[in-house]
């Protein structure tokens, strides 16, 4: 009773003032300096720097400012007046003893070379000060050195460095440097993106025992082929994406993990080979795709041949305490494909699971017993039809999941080629508790259509298609299914006296 | 007092302003204040009102409000607790905001003061010094000869 209710005992006695007095007092000025140093802190350093001039109360606040967003601009390089640039004007004038965030961004430069050595003094200063979360912008294909007082900070929390850097370290020896690491309170660390896999990498993550949140991105340069390794030691990560982008299939990287409390993983890299030391436990959500991102690049098979299939499906093992799943495969990758399946792995938590292999979907099956969505995009791997063009071959048992379990499936990209209509009748006649079935059709022909009769055709098509489709027997009588082609969209849970439901959109 | 004490769950608390309003609110939403846990931990009786010595009873109902708003979590995305923070601050005038500034910072509402601080932050945002001074009444203390020097210390803060 009265839950939210608010007691209200009026004794209001308000001495007031005239309502004139009230409006034209300035109160913004008579709020306490940590306030107003708050305030300034959220604004551009230009609008900062402006109620310098508003009154005295106004003269000095704005150089106590905790956060500070720069940019590098172009016209900086050349209105400098006694060899010293804006920033470091602005640099000379702060004065708070501990900064909370510092920003700098050298985007904007789009014609001049920036010239990154007259940042060193800056890094150096703004290190002096504390400062706790570190964004760097620099401009992509100018290799940016990483500075040296980045990497020995007690105050770094956050640190995020983006544009090309450079893996070799500042020139005062890579090894003394190497042994000087220590970031003890940082949490999240982006490097983005290095043209190299240093071998300093694995010391520096070693270097941050609190680290929680790891991103790291590389695009390897022009190298000889070569090998890599990286070893992740983060007894704290939680939270860990890896993008690697090799130059060509003959770079080749080892990463191993050892990050027992990682609950995040996030991996795009179609060369690596990854180990677990110890299996995150907690993990709930991992993405994985190990696609190519280009058509380009030829894979070699014989990259250790069956040793990549059989140590990256150890890995994708290890990630069996997750209940949401995204796995996007191709050939080289497919680690479903193999039917020697004593060897996969059983994923008893995946409610939710996304991949992109659908003529190995029913074997795949039986390694998600409680899986209850399944999301399956077909139609981004234009390169690999040798995934999608193979027949499928229906398994000796029906996948528990699909019998008991599954009660949303989603197609998207469906080719409506060979015998996808076959796999379809298999799925709608085991399925027992699916409640909906989305299929998204991209009939191949549909591009290649060069007039109206043609694509008259393709209508007619799509429409056949729908309809041998709503004809299938589904052992689950409330499923609904909804089909969205190019100009057909059908929908219901029967095929009423033979007629469909469905609308049509003619033409473009 | 009024505490029935229908729910285990949530205990009330009784907030009393400056003014002598009294507010009750559960617990979970009064514990939004770190100023008001820290007293709760030292107090016996929990019955008893709880002083917020310098909030007047007109800002501590609109601080409430908020603190209703952000106790419960689940009901709302983020996406529809941030228009609702949007539009509260929106409704404020500038002497409210102002009060309410005082209010979060003596209470130690973080999101509140960050939600407050961003809004003036914004008003101050792109204007020129004349227009500051013009929307917060603030009085220009300078000669323009001092003016003139100070803005020449800074020339790329005034160029436009």
């Amino acid at each position: 009773m009265g839950d939210s209710k608010i007691l209200k005992y009026y004794i209001r006695k308000r001495s007031r003032r005239s309502t004139e007095d009230e409006e034209t007092k300035d109160r913004l000025s008579s709020l306490p300096d940590a306030i107003l140093t708050d305030i300034l802190s959220r604004l551009t350093i230009h609008s900062a720097a402006t109620t310098s001039v508003l009154s005295h109360r106004w003269r000095h606040l704005w150089t106590t400012i905790t956060r500070l967003k720069l940019g590098v601009h172009e016209t900086d390089e050349s209105t400098k007046s006694n060899g010293s640039t804006t920033i470091d004007h602005i640099l000379r004038q702060i004065t708070s003893p501990k900064l909370l965030a510092f920003d700098l961004d050298y985007s904007s430069m789009l014609s001049v070379i920036p010239r990154f050595s007259e940042s060193e003094p800056w890094f150096s200063e703004i290190c002096r000060r504390n400062v706790e979360n570190f964004t760097l912008n620099t401009v992509e294909g100018y290799p940016f050195r990483i500075p040296a007082c980045l990497v020995n900070s007690q105050s770094l929390v956050s640190l995020q460095l983006y544009g090309t850097l450079k893996s070799k370290l500042p020139k005062n020896g890579d090894s003394s440097l190497c042994s000087s690491f220590h970031l003890p309170n940082l949490k999240l660390l982006t490097l983005c993106t290095l043209d190299n896999v240093p071998n300093w990498l694995s010391k520096l993550i070693r270097s941050c025992p609190n680290l929680e949140d790891l991103s790291l991105s590389f695009e390897l340069d022009y190298n000889p082929p070569s090998y890599f390794a990286l070893g992740i030691i983060a007894p704290n990560l939680k939270s860990m994406c890896i993008r690697m982008q090799p130059c060509n299939e003959m770079q080749r990287t080892r990463i191993s993990v050892d990050a027992p409390k990682l609950t995040n993983l996030e991996i795009y890299d179609w060369s690596s080979i990854y180990n677990f030391v110890r299996n995150p436990t907690a993990l709930v959500k991992a993405r994985m795709s190990l696609k190519r991102l280009f058509v380009g690049y030829v894979v070699l098979v014989n990259w250790g041949g069956n040793c990549y299939l059989e140590e990256m499906s150890k890995f994708v093992g290890g990630l069996s305490s997750v209940s949401n799943l995204e796995l996007l495969l191709e050939s080289h990758s497919n680690i479903f494909g193999c039917p020697n399946s004593g060897k996969l792995p059983i994923f008893s938590n995946v409610v939710n699971l996304e991949t992109n292999f659908f003529k190995d979907l029913l074997f795949s099956l039986d390694c998600f017993p409680n899986l209850e969505h399944l999301v399956v995009s077909i139609w981004s791997q234009p390169a690999d039809l040798a995934m999608e063009q193979r027949y499928w071959l229906p398994p000796n048992t029906i996948p528990y999941c699909l019998l008991s379990k599954l009660r949303t499936i989603k197609i998207k990209g469906l080719q409506a080629i060979g015998d996808d209509l076959r796999l379809l009748a298999y799925i709608l006649s085991n399925a027992n508790v699916l409640e909906k079935l989305c299929i998204d059709v991209r009939m191949m022909d549909v591009i290649k259509a060069k007039n109206e009769r043609e694509e008259a055709d393709i209508v007619w098509k799509e429409g056949q298609y729908c309809r041998s489709l709503f004809k299938l027997p589904r052992s689950s009588s409330t499923c609904e299914i909804v089909v969205s082609g190019r100009s057909v969209n059908a929908f219901g849970n029967a095929l009423q006296n033979g007629y469909l439901t469905c609308q049509m959109y003619v033409g473009k | 007092m009024a505490s029935t004490s229908t729910s285990t769950l949530s205990r009330k608390l009784i907030l009393k302003s400056s003014d002598g309003e009294k507010f009750e609110v559960d617990e979970n939403v009064a514990m939004q204040s770190q100023t008001i846990k820290h007293m709760i931990e030292d107090l016996d009786d929990i019955n008893s009102p709880i002083p917020v010595s310098i909030v007047t009873g007109t800002i501590l109902s609109k601080v409430i409000e908020y603190c209703k708003k952000h106790a419960t979590e689940d009901s709302d995305s983020d996406e529809q607790l941030k228009q609702w923070d949007k539009e509260y601050a929106n409704n404020m005038d500038l002497n409210t905001l102002y009060y309410l500034l005082l209010a979060a910072n003596y209470m130690e509402i973080k999101g509140l003061l960050e939600l407050i601080t961003q809004c003036v932050a914004d008003m101050i945002k792109g204007k020129s010094p004349e227009e500051i001074r013009a929307h917060f009444n603030i009085k220009n203390d300078f000669t323009p000869q001092e003016e003139a020097n100070i803005r020449n210390e800074n020339p790329w803060a005034f160029e436009n």
